[in-house]
């Protein structure tokens, strides 16, 4: 079966190719503290935004600080987000949808409901409000972003579960005396993990998406530790004379969200042989 | 009328190709009803889809063979011309009535694509047409309540009979039915073959009709063609395969039919 | 087996609220009994409640009137374990019986451990897939490995594994290739001789049905319009209805 799929990502070039960048990506992460040519905390006022060059790659900002290292250290802390943050809404999203969609009725009631409500207040203000509140750092960035991410996928585990709950397979372990706690985690669970999994992947984008706009706005990572979003923000002051310090997290954000996307699109086909 | 000459067709598996049609030959004369008979890949929907020239580029093509319909061959046709055949000369009604309507169509508007799809120049004089009324009424609905209607108000039963009425707007000289009634019981199985055998004759229509059951397709058509893995094995009279069968699979085919144990 | 006063209907909701607009009326009032050994069919066209009435009896679907009863038991007392090993049933579709993403194996292994106590499950389960003529190498691969028969047959050897006393095969033919219908009938006939199982046979096709069961019931709009032995009902249909069913399968001329 696995080879099965397998043979199928092999074949779709462009998911092969998001999984290569997020890859790299997560490589780079893991190895920053190694290949970075700076110390991305060391300032030098008198090489402040410099273009890029041999010795900067990506130029230097505002205080001297090499582009290319802090980028690199925000790799990690943009990843981490992502993965958390989705790790976080994994839980509870389908937590919640399996236990509305196996078991109806008021489960799915209150559920239900709950999705409804968090899916009528505005996220980024939300978000924005409660760091506000509790104090931007990173932790809270992460499980914020979690916490507000869930509801779009409990409702889309929950109707693949409707969907899968009425099929004869599932009837016929019934009929076999299945329990009910191994007939949702081994009869019904793997078969709605495909979309489970495509939406995660696509979640991690979306996520790392929110904590770039969250440090722009002064939000997220604060300074003087790098995030994509901060080293943007600051470029935002220097857009006329330092265009290196806005173009490349920008094109960090935008080749990590597109490889997400790549990649989480190319596993809906292989997992759904539907489409 | 319809006369197929040693059509080939073969699908894509990534690289390679797979035969799904060998060799097949087979004619449907003026008014006549042929049977075509065979099981799951057996490749008789794809002799379907060949006539129609239905089969989709990216997933296989037709490597040889002819098709000639009132004197012209269809795989030579371009393909403005095949699409002025298709549902105007040459109609076919498709296995599963639940998907083959439109859901978010009333029926009128359904049928009324196939009038409207009128070719600039016609190409060919008409022989008769039916407003979708009376094509309704023709397959024993009542139009003024079937054609306001959308396909989930009505039963499969009543959806294969619009799907029918559909195909013979046009007065068309060959009628296709592939697997027309495996979606419905066995009752309106009954009710269904027998209104589209009578609209057949009625017409005059040739009729190329497509089953896995033997038993039924002797009982509607005069001749019988078997196909087995995309090759015809045996053909003859219906009756007279019945007595005696020639091929072992035809002989198989048989001998799964159910016999009754009382005379 | 016993079925008392069975009725179930279904309400028709419809509009924003999910107002109940009225009632389905699938079953109603249907008794009878099927004896120890027995194959009893019940025989309609769609609609007419006789899947209805094997989920019910299956329990997969309460009725809203009426009874089960195993041996004198109402079945709704019992466990889920005993109800496993009294009633299994194998459903039209094999494509959709068998969990896609679960090995052959798994899939046995599990109704076996649930209901029976046999210690060497893999041998007991290569041997169910033999009795139903799957070579037993069948149990590390998946379905979709399988044709739409062999399916057929591994959902047979599932609904054989907690040794039930009583097979519900609904339209069990149905899905199948004319050729592999003929075989999957062979098979019942060969369990049911080898195992004593008694079976409840879902259908539309009265021919099939007769050359199958020991008694007939015909269902029309989830009522019963007929019932009888089999020859005796294919012989001397007494109501229209059964005539319509009859005269409507295609049979050979003889």
């Amino acid at each position: 079966m696995i080879k099965l799929y397998l043979g199928r990502f092999r074949k779709n070039r462009l998911a092969v190719a998001g999984l290569a960048v997020v890859a790299a990506l997560a490589l780079a992460a893991l190895a920053a503290p190694w290949i970075r040519p700076w110390n991305p905390f060391a300032q030098n006022l008198l090489e402040r935004l410099q273009a890029p060059s041999l010795a900067h790659w990506m130029g230097t900002d505002d205080l001297g600080r090499d582009v290319f290292s802090r980028l690199l250290l925000g790799t990690r802390i943009s990843l981490s987000v992502g993965f958390v943050a989705v790790g976080i809404s994994l839980v509870i999203g389908t937590t919640l949808g399996l236990c509305a969609g196996f078991f109806g009725g008021w489960p799915d009631m209150i559920v239900m409901r709950l999705v409804d409500i968090m899916l009528s207040i505005p996220t980024l203000f939300l978000i924005l409000a409660v760091l506000a509140f509790l104090g931007p750092n990173i932790y809270n960035v992460m499980v914020i972003i979690g916490l507000t991410a869930w509801p779009g996928l409990a409702r889309l585990v929950r109707g693949e579960c409707l969907s899968v709950r009425e099929r004869e397979y599932i009837q016929a372990a019934r009929l076999a005396g299945v329990s009910a706690p191994r007939l949702l985690f081994v009869h019904l669970l793997p078969n709605v993990v495909a979309p489970i999994l495509v939406s995660a992947t696509l979640g991690v984008g979306g996520a790392i998406l929110t904590e770039s706009a969250l440090s722009f706005l002064g939000l997220g990572v604060q300074p003087p530790s790098p995030s994509w979003g901060n080293i943007l923000s600051i470029g935002r002051d220097y857009l006329h004379v330092a265009w290196w310090l806005s173009l490349f997290p920008t094109v960090a954000i935008l080749v990590t969200v597109l490889a997400f996307n790549l990649l989480g699109e190319g596993l809906r086909d292989v997992l759904d042989p539907r489409t | 009328m319809l006369t197929i000459q040693n059509l080939s067709v073969e699908y894509y598996r990534g690289k390679q190709t797979v035969p799904a049609v060998c060799d097949v030959s087979l004619t449907v004369g003026d008014g006549e009803a042929v049977g075509l008979v065979g099981e799951t890949g057996s490749g008789k929907s794809t002799v379907a889809l060949a006539i129609m020239r239905l089969i989709r580029p990216s997933e296989g093509r037709i490597s040889a063979g002819h098709i000639l319909f009132g004197g012209q061959d269809l795989l030579a046709l371009p393909d403005p011309l095949m699409r002025n055949l298709r549902g105007r000369r040459i109609a076919m009604i498709f296995q599963d009535p639940f998907t083959a309507l439109n859901p978010v169509m009333r029926i009128r508007e359904q049928m009324a694509e196939v009038l409207t799809a009128e070719p600039e120049r016609d190409p060919e004089p008409q022989r008769m047409r039916y407003t979708p009324g009376e094509a309704l009424s023709l397959v024993q609905l009542d139009p003024s309540r079937i054609l306001d209607a959308y396909p989930h108000q009505l039963s499969g039963g009543q959806r294969q009979r619009v799907l029918i009425a559909t195909a013979i707007l046009r007065g068309p000289e060959l009628l296709l039915a592939d697997e027309p009634t495996t979606a419905l019981d066995v009752l309106v199985q009954k009710e269904i073959l027998d209104l589209l055998f009578r609209l057949q004759k009625e017409l005059k229509a040739g009729m190329l009709f497509i089953s896995h059951n033997l038993a039924l397709v002797a009982q509607y058509t005069q001749r019988v063609a078997v196909m087995k893995a995309g090759a015809i094995v045996e053909t003859g009279v219906a009756a007279e395969l019945f007595r005696h069968a020639e091929h072992p699979y035809t002989q198989m085919l048989l001998a799964a039919v159910p016999r009754w144990r009382v005379p | 087996m016993e079925a008392q006063h069975l009725a179930k209907s279904f309400a028709i909701e419809g509009g924003l609220l999910k107002r109940t607009l009225g009632y389905v009326h699938a079953v109603q009032d249907v008794s009878f009994s099927i004896a120890p050994g027995e194959t009893m069919a019940i025989v309609g066209g769609s609609g007419c409640g006789k899947t209805t009435i094997a989920k019910m009896v299956a329990s997969l679907l309460s009725p809203n009137q009426g009874r089960l009863l195993w041996e004198g038991v109402p079945l709704t007392t019992l466990s889920r374990v005993e109800r496993a090993r009294h009633i299994q049933m194998i459903f039209q579709d094999p494509f959709a019986s068998l969990n896609p993403k679960l090995s052959v194996g798994v899939q046995l292994g599990e109704a076996l451990r649930i209901a029976t106590g046999v210690v060497d499950v893999r041998k007991r389960a290569a041997e169910l897939l033999e009795s139903v003529g799957i070579e037993p190498d069948a149990l590390v691969h998946y379905p979709f490995q399988f044709s739409g028969g062999q399916r057929q047959r591994i959902a047979i050897a599932r609904a054989l594994a907690p040794g039930p006393a009583l097979l519900i095969a609904d339209e069990p033919l149905s899905a199948l290739d004319v050729s592999v219908q003929a075989q999957i009938l062979d098979l019942f006939t060969r369990l049911k001789k080898s195992l004593g199982l008694t079976i409840l046979f879902i259908t539309h096709d009265l021919v099939v049905a007769s050359l199958q069961a020991d008694r007939v019931i015909v269902l029309q709009d989830g009522r019963i319009v007929e019932e009888g032995p089999a020859d005796e009902t294919l012989r001397h249909p007494q109501h229209l209805y059964t005539r319509a069913l009859l005269d409507a399968v295609p049979s050979v001329p003889v």
